[in-house]
């Protein structure tokens, strides 16, 4: 009933790709390269529409190529939205975009509620309620927009389905999930969600105007574009993917390999979190499962869409996807220059 | 043909409202560009009529909706509709639609008195309104009017989300024409009601289409480079020169960046032309109104007259006159009579001619003018840089704001059951208004076999909003200098604390005589800025009275629906004058229910009173002390354990109390 968007209908969804079943037998480099080439498409559809937010756009497809959830915050009207939309589109899986507001209702994210009865015994009837699966239960995309307005329990229910990816005992379809917010501060009517909930968002973004970041030279491309004669103000992004390419690579990313020297670094850098930086549970969120096991994830995922089946130290610099919202604010501008350092130091 | 219906449309509006020719104007350009208008204003100023005269003024389907405190989303969107199918085996399936009504269904909508409504409760317009889709609806919305009395202490009202705000395109502020001292507008008004009944049943209506083909003719409008130039190096000198920042300002790339050219181009439009030119860039001022801080607002004509004039001007000019000489033209063609109209557009062309001979003439005189501006745009720079050296200057102080912060909070309880909250946790059902709010599978087998168990609904919470806080503060001679600069760092901070909690806020200087700061002739404000910038101008003089200022601010705390009422109460020094004990306002205070937090500022002891205010009154008590590196450190004050100290607080029922190290 709340499906909102669905792959346009009599398209032809899988295109067969020009390497269908003989794509895992090719030689996997090449395999890498093909992978590389079709997310930068993906990244060209959405230029398509968007100036500038680079960090968004990569962060978007790496989230997608390493199947984890996505967590965007910023203020309004700085393409959030519209960016999670189009790569949704582009990407062309089964999507279901769902506007959170005060009132959701958990049936609006997983579908109807189904009662049935039966006599039970001598006088008693047996109630078994369930779920006709819908909404989040079946998509393999979804963008959960303003997740941080909807705060009763219905985001709770979503939040264990997300984290899971399984509802009841069945498992989802879902690959990955989109999350945009403002920023939970009293003047939006919102309230932050809780840092396991945070948690479970791998790739975390903090999104912000081109006005307010003084890139005048995008400005001017945005106001070009949008006010130009030809422009035409639907966003009709090309659905360009489809579900095999995404097999494909997440197939392929389990074969790109991690050299020791990149887990060193790894290491390395977490120890002056902890040692130097005094990062702890109090002002940040470094979970074994975030920093050690989806992180390696993510980093494969940034060698792949490089095209290379092989992590490179400079790979590390993919970790600056992952802690906008899980350490301090100023640790979090400083990452580039720790991670070169890092690099440095292992190369040493 | 376009300019005939906007004449049309324009003539309805002036015909039942007479004078607020902006608003009517930003209207216009709403219905245009199909963007959202917000309009707030006094009551009684026509906001409405006029909104609803534009919504009418087409055959389109209008819709009006009256927001309350308790709107739910289905008012907004239209009825739920609990649909209960039995499956192929046997089970029943309940589903829950909604048969669309409201917003989903209009053309125009009229949103009346947005703020009365929970800001909770309009989240569900944020895609309504921007993407014009709810769920799997496609919404046929053009324009959204929303209207809002202003937001202050008189109404209950709650400011704007600012995503929700930002989805207004165009914003206004009306007055009356009283209120503006416009007497001619206002003996036209009587006349007009003298007898006459207003009835917005007869306009005429012009042709759906026409507002929909004027919204197509919008993307043919030429946006040339050079009005791109002057406005990017507008946006850039907003930012860059007057201080514009995200904690200050709402200007969001979706709004700066494309719509805001497509409004430059609405106006051209609506001026019969098809190139845009600066002198268009003057639509901003429909456009910034909420956005920018409001000393930026008064002078944006000011301001944009730089970039209007921009140096191109020979060239500019040979294309306007050939425009104007075109539009002329036009405007012969449809002859149609409506005087209105006409006076309008040649008004504008003289105001433009003026600004525009204004610049070739008076460039050298121009240039002066500007400089203050720029003087002041740095000086409106210097309060943010001061501000954010405070931590600086004061040790500590986020510790003290913690601390009162606490206090702010800590009402009768975090929330409040609210008909228009969040749904938080589940509760029985007491009525059967209730109803709605029920689990929809838990209601479906009570209503099968009723039983005196009624189904669970949704326990609605609100967070405390509002609340309201007097800051008192010292300025007798010992405060002159550094102390000054402190305390007024302090109270920066302090009303920063305040406004993130929306509690409104009012400021009381004292020494000898306490002086309130009234705004607009209210005591209390949520203006905030206005606060920190008073506070960051103090001349020091004169003797200290407690009693003064205590009273003035009870007398203003008193009354009113509000529980949460504060007094932040700073100074160094002891009472030199009047009771030095204010015995009648720390019983009146605690009878008020009022927390007076004192902070006390200096080296010397701490007058026991202020202890003795704190703890009759549950507030909390700090202090100041210089670190000896330029800086000042605060914390909390302790009590001593009892000593004998006589001298202080004799002769009444405090006899027993100390004096305290601070």
């Amino acid at each position: 009933m709340a499906r909102v968007s669905l792959p346009p209908s009599g398209a032809p969804r899988p295109i067969d790709p020009p390497h269908d079943q003989e794509v895992s037998f090719l030689d996997t480099q090449t395999n890498a390269q093909t992978i590389a080439r079709q997310f930068a498409d993906l990244q060209g559809e959405m230029n398509r529409y968007v100036v500038g937010h680079e960090v968004v756009k990569r962060g978007l497809i790496l989230g997608l190529v390493a199947r984890e959830h996505i967590y965007i915050e910023g203020p309004p009207g700085m393409a959030k939205t519209m960016l999670a939309e189009i790569v949704s589109t582009a990407a062309n899986l089964n999507f279901y975009l769902y506007q959170f507001h005060r009132d959701t209702r958990l049936a609006e994210l997983v579908g109807d509620i189904v009662i049935e009865r039966q006599p039970e015994g001598e006088s008693g009837e047996l109630i078994i309620q369930s779920i006709r699966k819908g909404g989040v239960l079946t998509a393999e995309l979804c963008v959960l927009d303003d997740i941080s307005r909807s705060p009763g329990e219905a985001l709770n229910v979503l939040l264990r389905i997300l984290n899971e990816r399984q509802f009841q005992t069945e498992k989802i379809p879902l690959l990955t999930a989109i999350a945009t917010s403002n920023p939970t501060v009293d003047d939006y009517y919102n309230e932050p969600l809780d840092p396991a909930n945070l948690d479970r968002f791998t790739i975390q973004l903090r999104s912000s105007g081109l006005i307010q970041e003084n890139k005048w030279s995008d400005v001017q491309k945005v106001i070009d574009l949008y006010s130009s004669q030809t422009f035409s103000e639907e966003i009709t992004p090309e659905p360009i993917l489809n579900r095999a390419v995404f097999d494909n690579a997440y197939e392929v990313l389990h074969k790109v390999v991690v050299p020791d020297i990149v887990k060193r670094a790894l290491v390395d850098l977490l120890t002056r979190f902890v040692n130097q930086f005094k990062l702890d549970s109090t002002n940040s969120l470094i979970t074994d499962r975030s920093f050690l096991v989806k992180t390696i994830k993510v980093l494969k995922a940034h060698a792949l869409l490089e095209g290379r089946m092989q992590v490179m130290p400079q790979d590390l610099h993919a970790l600056t996807f992952l802690t906008a919202f899980r350490v301090p604010e100023e640790i979090d501008r400083n990452m580039p220059n720790l991670i070169a350092e890092t690099i440095q130091r292992v190369g040493e | 043909m376009l300019q005939h219906t906007f004449q049309t449309i324009r003539g309805q509006m002036d015909a039942f409202v007479i004078g607020q020719a902006p608003v009517k104007e930003a209207l216009m350009l709403g219905l245009i560009a199909h963007e959202h208008i917000y309009l707030q204003g006094e009551p009684g100023c026509a906001k409405t009529l006029l909104a609803e005269v534009a919504g009418n003024s087409a055959e389109l389907t209008f819709q009006f909706a009256q927001l309350h405190r308790d709107t739910r989303v289905n008012e907004l969107v239209g009825d739920i509709v609990l649909r209960r199918t039995l499956n192929g085996r046997g089970a029943e399936v309940i589903s829950q639609g909604i048969r669309p009504g409201g917003l989903l269904t209009a053309d125009v909508a009229l949103l009346d008195d947005i703020t009365r409504a929970p800001g909770e409760a309009l989240s569900v317009l944020l895609r309504v309104l921007n993407e014009r889709q709810y769920l799997h609806y496609r919404l046929p919305l053009m324009t959204a009017i929303a209207t809002t009395n202003p937001i202050g202490s008189d109404y209950y009202n709650e400011p704007l989300d600012p995503a929700n705000l930002d989805r207004f395109t165009l914003q206004m502020k009306t007055a009356g024409s009283v209120g503006q001292g416009c007497w001619d507008e206002a003996r036209q008004i009587m006349d007009r009601y003298d007898g006459a009944a207003a009835d917005v049943g007869e306009v005429t209506k012009v042709p759906a289409g026409t507002l929909r083909a004027a919204r197509e003719e919008l993307r043919t409008v030429v946006f040339p480079p050079r009005v791109r130039k002057a406005y990017q190096d507008f946006l850039d000198a907003l930012i860059n020169r007057y201080g514009c920042t995200p904690k200050n300002s709402l200007l969001t790339d979706r709004t700066m960046l494309i719509k805001v050219p497509r409004m430059i181009k609405a106006l051209a439009l609506l001026e019969g032309r098809h190139t845009t030119e600066p002198g268009d860039l003057r639509v901003l001022k429909y456009i910034l109104t909420f956005r920018v801080p409001e000393h930026i607002y008064e002078n944006l004509e000011e301001i944009l007259k730089e970039f209007i004039d921009q140096p191109e001007q020979g060239e500019g000019e040979a294309d306007e006159s050939e425009q104007m000489s075109g539009m002329q033209g036009q405007e012969d063609d449809e002859a149609d009579g409506e005087g209105m109209e006409d006076e309008q557009t040649s008004s504008g062309d003289e105001q433009m001619a003026e600004e525009i001979a204004d610049a070739l003439e008076a460039e050298g005189e121009d240039m002066e003018k500007r400089k203050p501006m720029q003087q002041q745009a740095s000086g409106s720079q210097d309060t943010p840089r001061f501000q954010q050296n405070t931590p600086q200057h004061v040790e500590n102080v986020d510790f003290v704001l913690e601390k009162i912060r606490g206090r702010l909070e800590r009402n009768p309880a975090e929330s409040d059951s609210h008909p228009g909250g969040s749904p938080r946790t589940f509760k029985r059902m007491n009525t059967f208004e209730e109803f709605v709010d029920t689990d929809p599978a838990e209601s479906a087998i009570w209503l099968d076999s009723t039983h005196p168990t009624l189904p669970r609904s949704f326990r609605r919470q609100k967070k405390h909003m509002g609340g309201k806080v007097v800051i008192i503060r010292d300025v007798s001679q010992s405060m002159e200098g550094r102390y000054a600069r402190w305390t007024s760092s302090v109270v920066t901070n302090l009303v920063d604390l305040v406004r993130r909690k929306r509690m409104r806020i009012g400021y009381i200087e004292f020494n000898h005589v306490s002086r309130k700061y009234d705004h607009d002739g209210r005591f209390f404000t949520r203006d905030y800025d206005k606060i920190i910038e008073k506070a960051s101008n103090v001349s020091c003089s004169g003797v200290t009275n407690y009693q003064y200022p205590l009273r003035d601010a009870l007398n203003e705390l008193r009354g009113g629906r509000v529980k949460n009422k504060h007094i932040l109460f700073l100074t160094d020094g002891e009472p030199t004058q009047g009771d030095w004990l204010v015995r009648e306002e720390r019983r009146q205070a605690k009878s008020m229910g009022v927390a007076i937090h004192t902070i006390f500022i200096g080296t010397t002891e701490c007058p026991e009173i202020l202890d003795i205010l704190s703890e009759e009154t549950e507030g909390t008590q700090f202090l100041a002390t210089p670190d000896g590196q330029g800086g000042l450190s605060m914390g909390e004050r302790i009590r001593r354990q009892p000593a004998d100290s006589p001298g202080h607080g004799g002769g009444n029922g405090d006899a027993g109390r100390t004096r305290h190290r601070f």
